[in-house]
């Protein structure tokens, strides 16, 4: 008899990295054929553009440091990719594109706990406009919109792939900004997206269940007064701020 | 709200065979194990004639806990064997003279009531009854101490997935259970006693309810099929909403398991120690998995032998359980009262990816602890902020997490650290 000895415990969760991170891919589908279909060749260009710095980024670095290029390794790379050019405006500069892309896919390689999205965003932000009267997003149907992204919530909950609670109590800050919003813009739907695809990006936000949610709820609150690049860099300034927050609290439950 | 998670349990397998008794054998290997530490003093030599239920030796500590041979027979000598936690133990090896000879014909009592408290307690001490749910714990410690018991909870749970040793006794011995904790809070003045069950086995449970009636002091309570809900300070936070630092007889309350119980009503009923127990085999790499009766000092591979072997060359064997439990080595292991049971799966090989900072770990721990920041503490400072010494190895940081590292595994030797 052959006796095998690992460490348990034995039996284990059937979710995995893996399909996280295909779950989320095969979910922004729909998002990324929904932007090209409204925004035309510029987002199928972004997209490409974006495809081929973050990819190529990662290849080139992985086969510098590692001599290995692993295909099932880049999912989050081509997800960087899609979330890029969802939220992107279309009048984005090629060149800021690429190049915001290759910094910041290096910059993830040596730190692993910044938000990518929230980082490029804000860096390409600062040389493109976002148009809030932009004619052409008016026309995005709001309903099918937030269907889709209530369906990808689900899935993401049930497939326990998401940091639920900062969507939840995201969301409903979003929802209420809507509200009292006289027209539907282009960065109404980019901020729907974002609280499923991009605030609750897994490395850079809290752990504890608690703080998760008055995560959400703040940027919830500076997202209905803020312009949406200063949502970027409060995000990013917040993002570490409750980092520590979330630390401590975490000494707080462990002694109690 | 408790914090766990649901599990697949797999206790089906094991409950299609019916409870059997294990054949004698032709030596018995008594592990010299203590509670504490295994450092006994031996009171028997090669040579020497061992009747049923002797005392062979007995620990060097404040317990003085005594070891008890199984069977009657002769001392053949000491070899070391391998235990349940893979660890080699001293044992004493008895020819088994197949004729269960006692030193001494205790009759039954016929009333276990008809005891004092100190009475109860110094059986309990010189029978050497102890938590049979893996603890090992002396049970006379928890009725000694000096402090008033208000509730005893009867801890039926067993939410260790395959094991199903407590649930058999309490289908089997639903009588004797009962007519003891009756008499427990007789003895002792406890006012209330309540006997936590799973919900999905209140329904198997018939015989239970029918008699409870008679009992007005127990009342049965359901819980939600959570592991670890049967962990001690889980399940009184969640009957009580009581929080326990240390030991729950500091809130007045003892809690014991349904094998334990059923150790005390023979300890009680027929005066002499108990050297034998139910165990499950399970696991869908064995034969004939079932419950078995088995004496203290058998081998696994014996056991396993008997009731048909493995199907498959290549197992990984487990004792008490696939989320607390240790993969052993080897079946040529003995028993005692500390294993609850064996079982043998095929386990699939998974890889360690780095961590995605979920916090699902974080969330789940049923002690509020942060087994990623521990893992990532890089000094003892902030190691004992995070407070690794509450884990209570439970395993479903690492049954949770994605990336499959070995979270508990790194919090226990955080926990070590922390300790020197």
């Amino acid at each position: 008899m052959d006796f095998i000895v690992n460490n348990g415990p034995f039996i284990k969760d059937k979710n995995n990295i893996q399909k996280i991170l295909l779950t989320n891919l095969f979910l922004l589908i729909p998002f990324i054929i929904y932007k090209f279909y409204i925004a035309g060749i510029n987002s199928i260009i972004i997209f490409i553009l974006s495809i081929i710095s973050i990819l190529g980024t990662s290849i080139i670095f992985d086969y510098i440091k590692y001599k290995n290029i692993n295909i099932n390794k880049y999912y989050k790379d081509i997800t960087f990719s899609i979330i890029i050019t969802i939220i992107l405006p279309c009048n984005t500069s090629y060149i800021v594109l690429l190049l915001v892309n290759i910094i910041v896919t290096t910059l993830s390689k040596f730190y692993d706990i910044i938000n990518i999205y929230i980082i490029s965003s804000f860096l390409i932000c600062l040389f493109t406009k976002f148009t809030n009267n932009n004619l052409i997003y008016n026309n995005y149907n709001i309903y099918i919109y937030s269907l889709l992204l209530f369906i990808s919530l689900i899935v993401l909950v049930i497939n326990r792939s998401v940091k639920f609670r900062i969507c939840i109590s995201y969301i409903l800050f979003v929802i209420i900004k809507l509200l009292f919003n006289q027209s539907i813009s282009e960065i109404d739907y980019i901020l729907l997206f974002m609280s499923i695809y991009v605030i609750p990006e897994f490395k850079s936000t809290p752990n504890t269940a608690f703080i998760q949610i008055i995560f959400g709820i703040t940027i919830g609150i500076l997202t209905i007064f803020l312009n949406i690049e200063y949502i970027f860099l409060s995000i990013i300034i917040l993002n570490v701020v409750f980092k520590y927050i979330d630390i401590n609290y975490s000494y707080f439950l462990a002694k109690y | 709200m408790i914090r766990g998670k649901k599990i697949i349990n797999n206790k089906n397998i094991s409950l299609k065979n019916e409870l059997s008794t294990m054949e004698q054998v032709d030596n018995i290997y008594i592990p010299l194990v203590t509670y504490n530490n295994n450092n006994c003093q031996i009171l028997v030599k090669e040579g020497d004639y061992i009747y049923k239920n002797q005392i062979i030796a007995i620990s060097n500590d404040k317990y003085k806990f005594p070891i008890f041979s199984s069977v009657s027979g002769i001392v053949k000598e000491f070899v070391d064997k391998k235990y349940i936690d893979n660890k080699i133990v001293k044992t004493i090896k008895i020819e088994n003279d197949f004729r269960e000879k006692e030193k001494e014909k205790i009759g039954a009592k016929k009333k276990i009531n008809q005891y004092t408290k100190e009475e109860v307690i110094d059986l309990l001490k010189t029978c050497g009854a102890v938590g049979m749910s893996g603890s090992y714990y002396p049970t006379y410690y928890k009725y000694g101490m000096e402090l008033k018991i208000n509730k005893l909870i009867i801890n039926a749970v067993e939410c260790e997935p395959y094991i199903t040793s407590d649930f058999t006794i309490l289908k089997l011995h639903t009588s004797e259970i009962l007519e003891t904790i009756d008499s427990l809070m007789e003895i002792f003045e406890i006012n209330e006693c309540v006997i936590a069950i799973k919900d999905y086995n209140q329904s198997s449970m018939n015989d239970l309810i029918e008699y409870i009636g008679s009992y007005p002091k127990i009342t049965i309570k359901t819980v939600p099929d959570i592991y670890p809900i049967g962990y001690e300070k889980s399940l009184i936070k969640y009957l009580y909403n009581v929080d326990i630092k240390k030991n729950p007889i500091e809130k007045g309350i003892i809690v014991n398991n349904i094998s334990t119980i059923y150790e005390i009503f023979r300890i009680l009923k027929y005066r002499k120690p108990v050297v034998e127990r139910i165990i499950t085999i399970s696991g869908n790499n064995i034969k004939n998995p079932q419950n078995i009766l088995v004496k203290d000092g058998t081998l696994i591979k014996d056991i396993i032998n008997y009731i048909g072997g493995y199907t498959k060359n290549k197992v990984t064997l487990i004792s008490n359980g696939p989320m607390i439990g240790n993969a052993l080595d080897s079946d040529d292991i003995v028993v005692n009262k500390k294993l609850c049971g064996i079982v043998a799966m095929d386990i699939e090989t998974t890889f360690e990816n780095k961590c995605i900072n979920c916090g699902k770990c974080i969330n789940i721990c049923p002690v509020r602890l942060s087994p990623v920041l521990i893992m990532n503490s890089k000094n003892n400072k902030i190691l004992e902020k995070l407070n690794p010494d509450k884990c209570v190895e439970c395993g479903l940081c690492s049954y949770i997490c994605p990336s499959k590292i070995d979270l508990r595994s790194i919090v226990t030797s955080k926990k070590k650290e922390c300790d020197e």
